[in-house]
């Protein structure tokens, strides 16, 4: 299948079942590559381990990022990410429950790509994830890999 | 008159002139006439029967002329009382007397010395009044003067002696050894000893000076008894014969003696303790409320702090089991597709339907917390404008509802223009939605002038609502029509509630039912005097 690998960074285990299932409805079958805290989501990106990114020579085509980690928070991820030459282009999609300003704010002037807001109807959870999937991995071209 | 007493009178007595037989009168005559001093004779009848050259000079008249003539035919009335007055008491006594006679002349009012003495017939009667006058009129004016000096004098030392009695300020004299000369009254009041109990005693003699201003006050009489200073300023604290402390201002002066040394040092003192105290007390009030006013921001800043942990708290973690709630709901629904009943889908939609409405209200209570939560911007606001873009997104929002919107021209205010923003978007969209039934919708937006404030008005012709109720309208989650009739959440009036209230105003509603509501607002604080009236 596609090798465009999905993170979703997300330690509430309901989010994540119902992330998966509303990847799942919309028929997106990408690897997802699940991470439960900031320091998880690190390791992966960055660590040495025989399951991280480096170690396989790949990196994710889209970060799903919830902002409230524990252990590392979503920004702290997010400013790492940026800060990181392997994954500063990487697309970083702020997926919370947070419709807070100062929130979005903050998402943005870290440099995530997009803020979504993970609504309490399912239906329109499900219409989200789709426009993500649509976009982030169907119509947008991922930056040159790194040689 | 004169002239009759001249005639008469001039044959009768001899005088002694042309009286004088021998050579031994005739001397004593011309002795007489030349003595620098002033002599004369007067018969018993007042008339002149003799007067010499120094008489003649006094009154710059011949003796001649004058003889056989009375004072009264000479002289001024008052002059000639005067004259024959003392006249009087040598005829009456027959006993000679010095008197003091004022002399009216050209020159002025001179002031005689003057010996007046009986001279005897051979009867033993008085016969003539002799006189020998001496000027002395300047001795006589400096005696005056010195006279007039002595009072003034005394009348300054009653005067300076009033004013110590009286002075609110205590009166202090030291000799130059600083020992007390004197202590007026009112030093006696405010410290408490008597004038005899401190007299010749130096301030370190008795426990006068407070013991922490010893040092100064010291320093103080040093400058003033060495000559340093002619006059200084002390604030310090004396204790009185009780032992309580008084703050005084001291406020001292070195008199000089001829000799150009000190010869004394002249002190008032002010007692200022009521003031000092006062002072104090001031200064300490200001210190407490200070100290309160931090403590309360600190408080409303941890409070503020609080609501905003809270509300970022309730945006995160209450919403997410709610989305698990209506995410299962629907993942449950379609795993059992088949094997569910219409009454068990109805039931799982109603779980998600709810659970949905739950997470809208949490955002509204959520948006409603950040309009106290968020800082405000004041700024001049073009009303109008801003009514007639809100009133065009309303309509565009509602699309199938046709509405007649008359908006006043010129509606200025002063405000945050979010937050205005918001509370207009909330009072069209609720007179949007109470006419929705109404057949010719209208919806007017407008300024009237009440209690010296602008007050602005949203009118409608909508449904209206029960005065009965208007007390629960402006507050949050509180509905007065049932969902299905106008669904929504009660949150858009207190949103306005709020708004105004950040601004200083106030809202209020007025209606009837079925006759259209009108929503008043105002966005500044009612002017000082005006009485509040709640909406």
């Amino acid at each position: 299948m596609s090798a465009k690998i999905i993170m979703l960074v997300e330690d509430n285990p309901d989010d994540e079942e119902l992330t998966l299932l509303a990847l799942k409805k919309n028929r997106i079958l990408n690897e997802v590559v699940i991470a439960r805290d900031g320091a998880e989501a690190l390791e992966m990106l960055f660590g040495d381990g025989p399951h991280a990114f480096p170690a396989r020579g790949i990196m994710p085509a889209v970060v799903l990022l919830d902002l409230n980690l524990p252990k590392v928070g979503g920004l702290e991820v997010l400013q790492r990410i940026r800060r990181e030459a392997s994954t500063r282009m990487l697309p970083v999609v702020i997926l919370t429950s947070s419709k807070e300003e100062k929130d979005l704010i903050e998402s943005y002037a870290h440099g995530c790509n997009s803020y979504v807001r993970k609504p309490v109807d399912f239906e329109a959870f499900v219409k989200a994830t789709r426009e993500l999937g649509f976009y982030w991995l169907l119509l947008n071209e991922a930056p040159p890999r790194k040689p | 008159m004169k002239d009759s007493v001249k005639s008469t009178d001039r044959k009768s007595p001899p005088p002694v002139n042309e009286a004088g037989e021998g050579d031994g009168t005739r001397t004593f005559a011309a002795f007489i006439k030349h003595l620098p001093g002033i002599t004369f004779i007067k018969d018993a009848a007042g008339r002149y029967t003799f007067a010499n050259g120094g008489w003649e000079k006094l009154f710059d008249r011949s003796a001649e002329d004058s003889l056989g003539l009375t004072d009264f035919d000479l002289f001024p009335e008052e002059m000639a009382r005067a004259f024959t007055a003392n006249d009087a008491l040598i005829q009456q006594s027959g006993e000679a007397r010095i008197v003091y006679e004022d002399v009216l002349t050209e020159s002025g009012r001179q002031h005689m010395l003057v010996s007046k003495f009986p001279i005897f017939d051979a009867g033993g009667k008085v016969a003539h009044v002799g006189g020998v006058a001496v000027d002395v009129t300047t001795s006589r004016r400096a005696e005056l003067e010195l006279k007039e000096r002595e009072e003034q004098l005394r009348e300054a030392h009653e005067r300076i002696r009033f004013h110590i009695v009286n002075s609110p300020l205590a009166v202090v004299e030291w000799d130059e050894e600083f020992r007390v000369i004197r202590w007026s009254g009112q030093a006696e009041n405010i410290f408490g000893w008597t004038e005899a109990e401190v007299r010749g005693f130096h301030p370190d003699d008795w426990a006068f000076v407070h013991p922490d201003d010893r040092e100064s006050v010291a320093e103080i009489m040093r400058q003033l008894s060495k000559g340093e200073k002619p006059r200084n300023l002390s604030h310090n604290r004396n204790l009185t014969k009780d032992g309580s402390v008084r703050f005084c201002d001291w406020y001292n002066s070195v008199s000089l003696g001829d000799n150009g040394r000190v010869q004394s040092i002249f002190s008032l003192v002010d007692d200022v303790t009521d003031r000092v105290r006062a002072q104090k007390e001031i200064v300490r009030l200001n210190t407490q409320l200070e100290r309160r006013v931090e403590r309360r921001t600190a408080e409303l800043r941890a409070a503020n702090a609080e609501l905003e942990a809270f509300a970022y708290s309730v945006s995160h973690d209450l919403r997410a089991p709610l989305r698990a709630i209506a995410g299962f709901a629907m993942a449950l629904a379609e795993h059992v597709e088949g094997g569910l009943d219409d009454s068990a889908r109805k039931y799982l939609e109603r779980i998600q339907s709810r659970a949905t409405r739950m997470g809208e209200l949490i955002d509204d209570l959520l948006q409603l917390s950040r309009l106290t939560r968020t800082k405000m911007k004041i700024e001049h606001l073009d009303l109008t404008s801003l009514a007639e873009e809100v009133a065009a997104e309303t309509a565009q929002a509602n699309p199938e509802h046709s509405v007649v919107t008359v908006i006043a021209p010129g509606m200025k205010a002063e405000g945050d223009p979010s937050l205005v923003r918001v509370l207009l978007q909330n009072l069209l969209a609720n007179a949007w939605k109470f006419t929705r039934n109404s057949t010719e919708a209208r919806i007017e937006v407008g300024v009237r002038r009440e209690g010296g404030l602008d007050t602005f008005f949203v009118r409608d012709n909508g449904v209206g609502f029960d005065m009965r109720y208007v007390h629960k309208l402006f507050t949050a989650f509180q509905r007065l029509h049932s969902q299905a009739e106008y669904p929504g959440h009660g949150v858009g009036l207190a949103t306005v509630q709020r708004v105004v209230r950040r601004h200083g105003g106030s809202a209020r509603a007025e209606s009837g039912a079925g006759a259209g509501a009108t929503f008043f607002f105002t966005l500044s604080p009612r002017p000082a005097g005006e009485s509040r009236k709640e909406p």
